[in-house]
């Protein structure tokens, strides 16, 4: 399994760079993250998508519904794909910890 | 029909390099597959082989009467947007025919290489592994081969053979794993599915001010939906229509957390995977006690459904009729029999044209009734150019275990055939009853600059039906 | 040569391809169908399928749209293959038969028949080197051919010039050859072989028969025992029972009552 070091901190991935314990997620896993899925600097705005997707998971297991957080956070999918150049789905939850939601997607 | 974007040259190893990740013990484990290559791994395959070939008569049969005549080079998307030679579909089904000449027929055994054949070597594993995944199992070839050698059941062959010396694609095995799990592809586990169900409710409260139900669980419904787990997840409004369309035809359903998935990716592995998330449908329908099982907006697995459940896990006599039934035919009945009032005035200023999932058309035989309820829902109804609709459909390019953002060279390339289609076409939207198509188009709008939305036919459906409380 | 030879190894080369094309058959026979497989939309009905498959084999629909250049080389050639196997069938083996049955006299038949065995085998000829300039010419269809493709067209060749050369350069002498040819059939006499070419002819169609069963000349039998043109599409009209495959191991937990 490929592994990644934040800030001092070696954090196990899965091919696609997705940390593979959300539990250790946390801040300065998102800010580490943020290059490689080509943000430059995490917003205001960038973390309330962040933070709603991580507590999301953490209460039910699993990624919100894409409208749902389109809904919760204000922002249309347009502006979250302007935030998360790759995605809800893919940048979006990679900077949250979540695991890659995988399947007919 | 003339091709909006240039053929690609013919170019050996184009598309080599090109692999899905392959799946490590966490998800080979749980399948029961070997963690790695045993050591007797030549062997094993062999025997796998032969298995196989004494198991299903398509195979050797396929095996032995291609003439190699070439007419379905030019029909694989595959091939077509790669130019690479291993994916005509002769030369894929080459790979597993050489191994084929030398170890099982006897011209092979008495003079070896002289026979025409290969042995397994890791080079031709490498070789199995990379061009049986850039197989989408949709069966264009087979359309147009005088023999109707249907090279999706040569792949589907070679991965089983593959996948018992545990060597698969991460996707496929990790989805399939979630299943067994959770209850679907996405691993939405109950919590979040209801979550969704009744955030969806909300939404169409806010739209129709009225309540609209996506029922989870409900024992004794007349009907099981079973939708593909991403319209929970990425097709909201493909759900909406569901809802909109049981509640307006005043048709009790539900759905299920223990088969909250249509689809089967058993049909990109292996057989025992087949039968076993088949069953999970067949053992939800039973204790809840549903008379109809209806699929929802997913091509394989109306394949899997339609031409395979009655056999893998029937008698299906608990049914009232004992057969399972699509969204899309439903649909059809509703409307034929006045239940439902549509309309199309809702979806007016789209240019909606139609994309038969491969599995749909050339597996399912389900091609006149989407047509009919985009007919009725939509003014602006056009279709593609006949060489590439119905039986004739080009795979959107993502199909058969492929859709792995790794892939994403080789899916993107794939699309070009359809893409060029859909550009003559005219249209601003595509409809289709497909998951893994509308992930793969939308993704493929995207890459070919293509300003156009890709929508379920439940979509367009759900947006012209008419509400009452 | 000596006829008696010749005549058995011709009967034998026969019985073998007869025997090796039933053990190829028998061969795909044991092993079950698992599932239903039909193309769709397919036809529901055994007549439907029966004419499906006749389209197939009798017109080539599906190549005819795969691609017609290649549809019109190889009907005709396989058009060929049929009538000079019945020319061959009606001159030398049933002559007096077919004679009556066309109305002739011996003359006006023998004149027929070396005027339609010549033109179909020119037929013949044309079409098999058009096959074959088409696998060396186009690089797709050079990276998919085998060895094996190459020897079939060359020995089908083979048996096709021989042919013609005794239509058209020693004109063989149709009496001796239908004399051969009876004697053969009857197993009795040992009328030696009329020329050098015609025991040419002979013994290679003899290979081709007994490397039929071995090749992809199985096709003319397989295409018949393909569940995706032979079966209905009638999985919800009828349960197909897919013999064959073992029961899948439950390797998971018993499930959870939803």
């Amino acid at each position: 399994m490929p592994t990644i070091t934040l800030s001092g901190r070696q954090f196990e991935v899965d091919e696609d760079g997705f940390i593979q314990d959300p539990a250790q997620w946390d801040d300065a896993v998102a800010n580490g993250l943020a290059a490689g899925e080509g943000i430059t600097a995490l917003t205001e705005d960038h973390w309330k998508v962040i933070r709603y997707l991580h507590s999301y998971y953490t209460e039910f297991g699993s990624a919100p519904m894409i409208r749902k957080l389109c809904k919760e956070t204000g922002f249309n999918l347009k502006t979250i794909y302007q935030l998360f150049p790759t995605g809800p789905a893919k940048g979006a939850c990679k900077l949250a910890g979540l695991p890659k939601p995988t399947g007919c997607v | 029909m003339k091709p909006a974007l240039p053929p690609v040259p013919f170019t050996p190893g184009a598309s080599a390099a090109n692999r899905a990740h392959r799946a490590g013990a966490k998800f080979l484990a749980p399948l029961g597959l070997p963690v790695d290559l045993p050591p007797d791994w030549q062997a094993s395959a062999l025997r796998k082989l032969d298995e196989l070939c004494q198991q299903n008569r398509a195979l050797p049969l396929y095996l032995d009467s291609c003439v190699r005549c070439g007419a379905c080079a030019d029909k694989c998307q595959f091939f077509l947007g790669t130019g690479d030679p291993k994916n005509m579909p002769v030369a894929r089904a080459g790979l597993l025919r050489d191994v084929y000449r030398r170890h099982r027929t006897m011209g092979g055994r008495i003079v070896g290489a002289l026979g025409g054949g290969e042995a397994l070597t890791e080079q031709k594993l490498e070789e199995w592994y990379v061009y049986f995944h850039q197989c989408s199992e949709c069966r264009r070839c087979a359309v147009f081969c005088p023999q109707g050698i249907d090279t999706a059941e040569i792949t589907r062959a070679a991965r089983e053979i593959m996948g018992s010396i545990g060597v698969a694609t991460k996707y496929v095995t990790e989805v399939l794993k979630k299943v067994h799990e959770v209850g679907n592809n996405m691993g939405i586990p109950e919590a979040a599915w209801r979550d969704s169900c009744e955030f969806l409710e909300e939404e169409m409260k806010e739209e129709t001010g009225i309540d609209i139900r996506i029922p989870v669980n409900g024992e004794g419904a007349e009907v099981l939906l079973v939708p593909p787990s991403a319209d929970l997840f990425a097709n909201p409004d493909t759900m909406i229509g569901y809802a909109k369309l049981f509640h307006a035809a005043g048709v009790s359903w539900t759905t299920s957390t223990y088969a909250g998935e249509a689809g089967n990716f058993g049909l990109f592995l292996n057989h025992e995977q087949l039968k076993l998330v088949n069953r999970r449908i067949v053992d939800a329908a039973r204790r809840l006690g549903v008379r109809r099982i209806v699929m929802g907006e997913c091509g394989h697995a109306w394949r899997a459904a339609q031409a395979f459940m009655d056999t893998l896990n029937g008698p299906l006599d608990f049914l009232d009729p004992p057969r399972p039934e699509h969204i899309c035919e439903f649909a059809v009945r509703m409307m034929e029999e006045r239940r439902i009032e549509v309309d199309p005035a809702a979806n007016d200023g789209r240019k909606v044209t139609y994309h038969d999932p491969c599995n749909l058309a050339r597996a399912g035989g389900l091609v006149e009734e989407p047509r009919q309820i985009l007919r009725a829902v939509v003014r602006d109804f056009r279709e593609m150019a006949a060489d590439t609709t119905r039986g004739r459909t080009f795979c959107c390019g993502a199909g058969g275990g492929m859709l792995a953002d790794e892939l994403m060279d080789v899916r993107m390339k794939g699309a070009k055939p359809r893409m060029a289609a859909f550009q003559a076409s005219g249209a601003d939207h595509v409809a289709t009853p497909c998951a893994i198509c509308k992930a793969q188009f939308a993704a493929a709008f995207q890459y070919y600059k293509i300003d156009a939305q890709v929508v379920g036919v439940m979509d367009l459906l759900g947006r012209a039906i008419v509400i009452r409380n | 040569m000596n006829g008696l030879f010749l005549a058995t190894v011709f009967h034998l080369s026969v019985a073998f391809f007869l025997l090796g094309m039933g053990w190829r058959c028998l061969g795909w026979l044991r092993a079950p169908v698992p599932l239903k497989i039909p193309l769709t939309p397919g036809p529901k009905t055994r007549v439907g399928v029966a004419a499906r498959l006749a389209g197939e084999t009798i017109a080539f629909r599906s190549l005819f749209r795969a691609a017609p250049g290649l549809w019109v080389v190889a009907w005709l050639f396989h058009l060929s293959l049929v009538l000079l196997l019945i020319g061959h069938f009606g001159g030398l083996v049933a002559p007096k038969f077919s004679q009556r049955l066309l109305g002739l006299t011996a003359e006006q038949f023998t004149a027929q028949a070396q005027l339609s065995g010549g033109a179909i085998g020119i037929l013949a000829a044309a079409s098999l080197l058009g096959l074959l300039l088409r696998r060396i010419a186009s690089k797709p269809l050079r990276a998919i051919s085998t060895a094996g493709d190459f020897f079939l067209l060359l020995l089908l060749l083979l048996i096709v010039a021989t042919g013609l050369a005794m239509r058209f350069a020693g004109q063989i002498d149709l009496r001796e050859a239908r004399a051969f040819v009876s004697g053969m059939r009857d197993f009795k006499s040992a009328v030696p072989s009329p020329d050098s070419v015609f025991t040419t002819h002979l013994l290679l169609v003899c290979a081709l028969l007994v490397y039929a069963p071995f090749s992809k000349l199985v096709h003319m039998a397989g295409v018949f025992f393909n569940p995706a043109l032979n079966q209905t599409n009638t999985p919800r009209e009828r349960r197909h029972i897919g013999s064959g495959l073992g029961p899948a191991r439950v390797v998971f937990p018993p499930a959870k009552t939803p």
